[in-house]
């Protein structure tokens, strides 16, 4: 269950987006003091840099429910696999 | 129409070419059940029948039997398992079906009966529109059917959960849909046997077992490629429909080609006329989230940099605004100190005056005890080298040099001698 929790400390994408907007528009107000103003922009590009690293993924992670609850991997699937 | 028969032992079979004038055979019951069987299997084609379904009854085998009528005459029927299990509801008595099917004999009881592979109801769409409605009616009395119950898909969900075959087209279409457009997104197969005797049961059990999963998806998709009415009933059937309903997660029914609508594509969140539509509405689409983050990652370099420069303006508005108030300030104070100087300076100068005109007053009194007077008028006083006068004859000693202070200068000069006696 170590793998499950980890997954569920990282951020999912949507709320990474969803933070990434809340911080421009932050920024953009300018009615804020330079600290935060240095800590949302850090945040920002951690958000950033996280979100488009997970969207540059290609390939598709896929797997089969057993009944106990788990999963087994089945093979991957990449762009060129799906033509067919 | 006349034929003739070989009787064997117990077999039976059309003796081509016999004669009319043959004498009538012998035979066992079961040898006579058995040619008529033969008979009419052979001779009467499968075929379609037309009637009313009266006193339907389905046994714990499986098997059903009923009678098929009509004004002026019934038959016999039975329905096996295999294919009874395929009937989307139980028809009726009185109920008017098209029964498709072969007439045979049951050699055991000597009964005349129609085996019926397939049962269409004539009136209102037919049984499975029937069924249905029924379904529906019943579901839509409990407001399961409300669209108020449907709840919006997550915009950017982490993992799918899908229930559908392993094998089937559905499932291929979704992962090419997925691996287009979201390919980060985790993708968790429920395996269900789509189609087939408990099929129904399969699909709702491969959605609980998705939602109790370890790793539980954030939407659902439960669906098939398309297929006849009765490839698809499953969907159509309470169990499945049950479980869209309690399912705590979003759920995307996607059966079939965009005809078909079921019941689960009523009881679920959102229905999606095939798979792939279903993986479509599923998962974003990364070239826009990719645009998007890039459009991020612009405005956030921007809205810091333009931060930063109005940061800078207002420092150095700022320090303008503490010179323009220090070079005031200091202005006061120069004003105030050139003030005090002038009063200084005229106040110095009153007293340099007043001592000026002190000094005169004293030289003038210095003057009148000038000893000048008496030089003038022959005296002369003798000066030490140091300036001392000298007054008494112990300050000659003899070689001492001295200098005479006389009117109009001095004269240097030397003690030649001891002299004589002092005065008086």
């Amino acid at each position: 269950m170590a793998r499950k929790k980890a997954e569920m400390s990282e951020m999912p994408l949507g709320a990474r987006i969803h933070r990434l907007q809340r911080i421009v528009a932050d920024l953009e107000r300018d009615d804020i003091e330079l600290e935060e103003a240095m800590r949302l922009f850090e945040e920002g590009v951690s958000h950033l840099r996280a979100a488009e690293s997970l969207v540059a993924q290609t390939e598709l992670r896929i797997e089969r429910l057993l009944e106990g609850g788990g999963t087994v991997p089945l093979d991957p699937v990449r762009p060129a696999d799906s033509g067919g | 129409m006349q034929e003739s028969f070989e009787f064997g032992t117990g077999n039976v079979r059309p003796a081509a070419g016999v004669g009319t004038t043959a004498e009538p055979a012998i035979v066992t019951v079961a040898a006579l059940n058995a040619l008529v069987r033969e008979i009419l299997e052979a001779r009467v084609p499968p075929l379609w029948v037309e009637g009313e379904i009266s006193g339907w009854k389905r046994y714990t085998s499986g098997h059903c039997y009923f009678c098929l009528r009509d004004g002026s005459a019934q038959v016999n029927a039975v329905m096996f398992r295999a294919d009874a299990q395929r009937l989307p509801m139980e028809p009726e008595t009185g109920m008017h079906v098209r029964a498709f099917g072969s007439v045979s004999l049951y050699e055991k009881r000597g009964d005349f009966q129609l085996v019926v592979r397939r049962i269409e109801a004539t009136g209102d769409g037919g049984l499975w529109r029937l069924a249905f409605e029924r379904l529906r009616a019943r579901l839509d009395a409990e407001g399961l059917l409300d669209p108020a119950r449907r709840r919006p898909l997550p915009l950017y969900p982490r993992v799918l959960g899908i229930v559908t075959s392993p094998v089937g087209a559905a499932l291929h279409d979704i992962l090419t849909v997925v691996s287009r457009r979201a390919p980060w997104t985790r993708i968790v197969l429920s395996p269900a046997r789509v189609q087939g005797e408990g099929a129904s049961e399969d699909i709702a059990r491969a959605l609980r077992l998705l939602v109790n999963a370890d790793v539980q998806p954030d939407v659902i998709i439960v669906g098939r490629g398309g297929g006849s009415t009765e490839d698809l009933w499953a969907f159509n059937e309470e169990p499945v429909a049950r479980a869209i309903a309690e399912c705590p997660l979003p759920v995307i029914s996607a059966v079939g080609h965009e005809v078909d609508v079921t019941i689960s594509d009523l009881v679920a969140d959102l229905r999606a006329p095939t798979p792939s539509a279903a993986a479509e509405h599923a998962v974003p689409d990364g070239t826009a989230i990719r645009q998007d983050l890039r459009l991020h990652r612009t405005r956030l370099g921007r809205a810091l940099r333009v931060y930063a420069a109005s940061r800078r303006e207002r420092i150095s508005r700022a320090r303008e605004r503490l010179g323009d108030r220090i070079r005031r300030l200091a202005g006061r104070r120069r004003d105030a100190l050139g003030l005090a100087d002038e009063r200084l300076r005229r106040h110095t100068r009153r007293v340099v005056e007043s001592k000026r005109a002190l000094l005169a007053g004293l030289a003038a009194k210095v003057d009148a005890l000038s000893p000048l007077q008496s030089l003038a008028r022959g005296y002369a006083v003798p000066l030490a080298e140091d300036g001392r006068i000298l007054r008494r004859r112990s300050e000659f000693a003899p070689g001492r040099p001295f200098r005479l202070r006389i009117l109009d200068g001095s004269v240097p000069c030397r003690v030649e001698e001891e002299g004589d006696s002092a005065d008086g």
